[in-house]
């Protein structure tokens, strides 16, 4: 998705505390005004998370949420109405806030991708901070700090959590539509504990986790293949193996490129997945089911016909590769042999 | 007396009357004419102007015109271009994108021994489909920097006829207008040495790139942050086994061709108050193709050498993904 020409514009933003039977929901009743400057601002911090951790997503039709609903008045409705959808998105969001959740403020933003318009929903949380301001008196220079407690959209913070769809003009897929989290836990059950995602916005990713994860695994592997040197060829799947069953929820094709292969290598594995359903740019949920067997084991297979295979363990103890001085590359298993037998 | 002064006033009235057509008039030329030299990734200055009031009615007595229509040069395009060549260019470019009616070589009056003016007019017809505008005229001057120099000096300066100074002043005069030629031929021929240098050259890349950031409509830019910027980022286009450096530029220009609408809204966007200035530089455009085509190699090199902010401003511009920093 081309997010290049994404323009703001409208905002309200609606305040979604922590659940407390002695508080009442307040609601906002005006949208913001914002100028053409805080508009820019927003887009470019939309953009900015959109492109550094999207996710694709669907409405799931097991988990239907008045979000979609919402979500689609706005997109396909005159757009007149901006603050009753906002309320009604800020009750189903602060239905949700248990004691665990944090508070903060719920953005939703009306934009437009060139001629398409579109709807980001972002759970943004106050920052705290200061600001600094020099006054030059009689006496020399002093500064006034003046504390900030609702410090948000600054530049080195991302937001929080944001769900953002847009309108294709395509009967076929009227919506497409990206999550990204900067909350979300490096843990496995993060995933599962993202009331964000499937609670509030009622969405699922939008392929298969098991189907896109056996895809990038033999994409990969067969990229690996095309490399000479067998040390990095080797290393290279022993670190995706790593990564597949790491307890990071999500894998992007390019973040991988980026901290285990070469710098020579990042380019040509990235166009490796042209082919594919794969979007090496987008993050998708891991789910190694399909290729379990592979990822337990690897295997090394010779020109002479021998082959070797194991666990990635005792490769990384038992296994090197090098180039011997005549520059012929040696496999160097270092064991004892326990027993032979026919096959 | 009082005859006088009333043609005085009736020929005000009268221009007066017609001088904000002439005005739209130029301008459309203009527009029409700076969109077709920019096509063609001519460089050029643009001026346009309709005729003032005091120019109009001491013409009107001075060739002793009886009628507004005698004037053709109510209406008034001029288009300065670096050399020769390109004054060549934007002559033929002229012929086609407008209905002339007469066009004058000025050197041609010189002959081979005379120095001087050596610029084209055309007399045009107005393009528009206004009513109002139909039928309406408009000249247009092309000339090299040089020629215009020349053309202000010998205004300021020689108001007399050459022919009636004495001898040491009009060898002056055609010395400098000589040189004036002169510089002009060598304009053109370092131009052409400039264009023999090899494609894979940072100044080839360069050149092509700031032709590119023409067509988008931008002018304006640091010069030193696009050389900079390239020195570093031209050897990623031919780090590549087999790909050379015409070949990628040829693909730059494509990406160009296809993105150019994109690339004018970006560059558009940026130049608002609120917008990130240091984006409107004609090394974007590569960037955004890099971003594309060599995302990888572009932020390794990148990370090395240049701040990452200004890539990550690039990304953020253009709607790119750039891996998430750690």
């Amino acid at each position: 998705m081309d997010l290049g020409l994404l323009t703001v514009e409208r905002f309200i933003f609606q305040e979604v505390p922590r659940q407390n039977p002695q508080v009442q929901l307040t609601p906002t009743e005006h949208e913001t005004e914002g100028d053409d400057a805080l508009k820019y601002h927003i887009r470019t911090k939309i953009v900015d998370s959109l492109n550094r951790r999207r996710l694709e997503i669907i409405f799931s039709p097991d988990r239907p949420t008045a979000t979609k609903d919402v979500v689609h008045s706005l997109l396909t409705g005159d757009g007149q109405d901006l603050i009753l959808p906002s309320q009604e998105l800020q009750r189903n969001l602060y239905t949700l806030q248990n004691g665990r959740i944090s508070p903060g403020l719920l953005v939703v933003v009306l934009t437009r991708n060139e001629a398409a318009p579109g709807v980001a929903l972002i759970k943004a949380e106050a920052d705290e901070g200061v600001s600094l301001r020099p006054d030059e008196t009689e006496h020399g220079r002093r500064y006034t700090v003046q504390h900030i407690k609702q410090l948000m959209f600054t530049e080195k913070t991302k937001l929080y959590k944001i769900g953002y769809f847009e309108a294709t003009g395509d009967e076929a897929k009227p919506i497409v539509a990206y999550h990204a989290d900067f909350q979300l836990g490096s843990s496995r059950a993060g995933i599962g504990a993202d009331y964000f995602l499937g609670s509030f916005l009622g969405c699922k990713p939008a392929v298969d986790p098991a189907q896109i994860t056996a895809q990038t695994w033999n994409t990969s592997v067969t990229y690996f293949n095309t490399i000479p040197d067998p040390e990095t060829k080797v290393q290279y799947l022993l670190d995706l193996q790593s990564e597949m069953i790491s307890n990071t929820p999500r894998f992007t094709v390019d973040d991988f490129a980026r901290t285990h292969l070469r710098p020579e290598h990042r380019d040509d594995f990235r166009r490796s997945f042209d082919t594919t359903d794969v979007d090496p740019a987008s993050s998708f949920v891991k789910d190694p089911s399909r290729i379990r067997s592979k990822l337990r084991r690897a295997r090394m297979e010779f020109r002479s016909g021998l082959s070797l295979v194991g666990d990635q363990e005792s490769f990384d103890a038992y296994v090197t590769q090098s180039v011997d001085d005549n520059g012929t590359p040696q496999t160097i298993i270092t064991d004892r042999l326990q027993s032979v037998g026919g096959v | 007396m009082a005859a006088f002064r009333d043609r005085i006033q009736h020929l005000k009235a009268e221009y007066a009357e017609v001088a904000p057509r002439y005005r739209a008039v130029a301008k459309l030329v203009r527009q029409q004419a700076e969109a077709a030299v920019m096509d063609a990734q001519i460089k050029a200055l643009y001026e346009h102007r309709a005729k003032d009031e005091d120019s109009f009615v001491k013409k009107m007595f001075r060739k002793n015109y009886t009628s507004t229509d005698q004037v053709t040069d109510l209406a008034g395009v001029r288009i300065i271009v670096p050399s020769s060549p390109d004054s060549e260019n934007v002559c033929s470019i002229m012929d086609t994108a407008f209905q002339v009616a007469s066009r004058e070589d000025k050197s041609e009056g010189l002959g081979a021994a005379m120095m001087g003016y050596r610029g084209t007019h055309f007399l045009v017809g107005c393009p528009s489909e206004d009513e109002s505008l139909r039928g309406l005229q408009c000249e247009i001057q092309v000339r090299t920097r040089a020629e215009h120099l020349w053309s202000a000096y010998s205004h300021e300066l020689f108001y007399k006829s050459t022919a009636s100074l004495p001898m040491r002043t009009q060898r002056a005069f055609n010395r400098l207008a000589a040189m004036i030629e002169i510089f002009d031929e060598e304009v053109t021929r370092t131009m052409h040495y400039l264009e023999e240098l090899p494609k894979g050259d940072d100044l080839a890349l360069v050149r092509l790139l700031t032709g590119l950031f023409r067509q988008a409509g931008e002018s304006a830019f640091d010069p030193e942050m696009t050389q900079e910027s390239v020195r570093v980022l031209q050897p990623i286009l031919t780090a590549e086994p087999n790909a050379d450096a015409e070949m990628q530029h040829i693909r730059i220009q494509q990406f160009f061709e296809q993105k150019k609408a994109k690339v004018t809204s970006v560059f558009q966007r940026e130049h608002q108050d609120y917008g990130n200035p240091v984006v409107i530089q004609p090394e974007s455009i590569l960037v955004w193709f890099l971003l594309e085509e060599y995302l990888h190699t572009l932020e390794h090199e990148w990370d090395e050498q240049l701040d990452r902010e200004l890539l990550e401003d690039l990304a953020i511009a253009w709607g790119s993904r750039l891996p998430e920093f750690s």
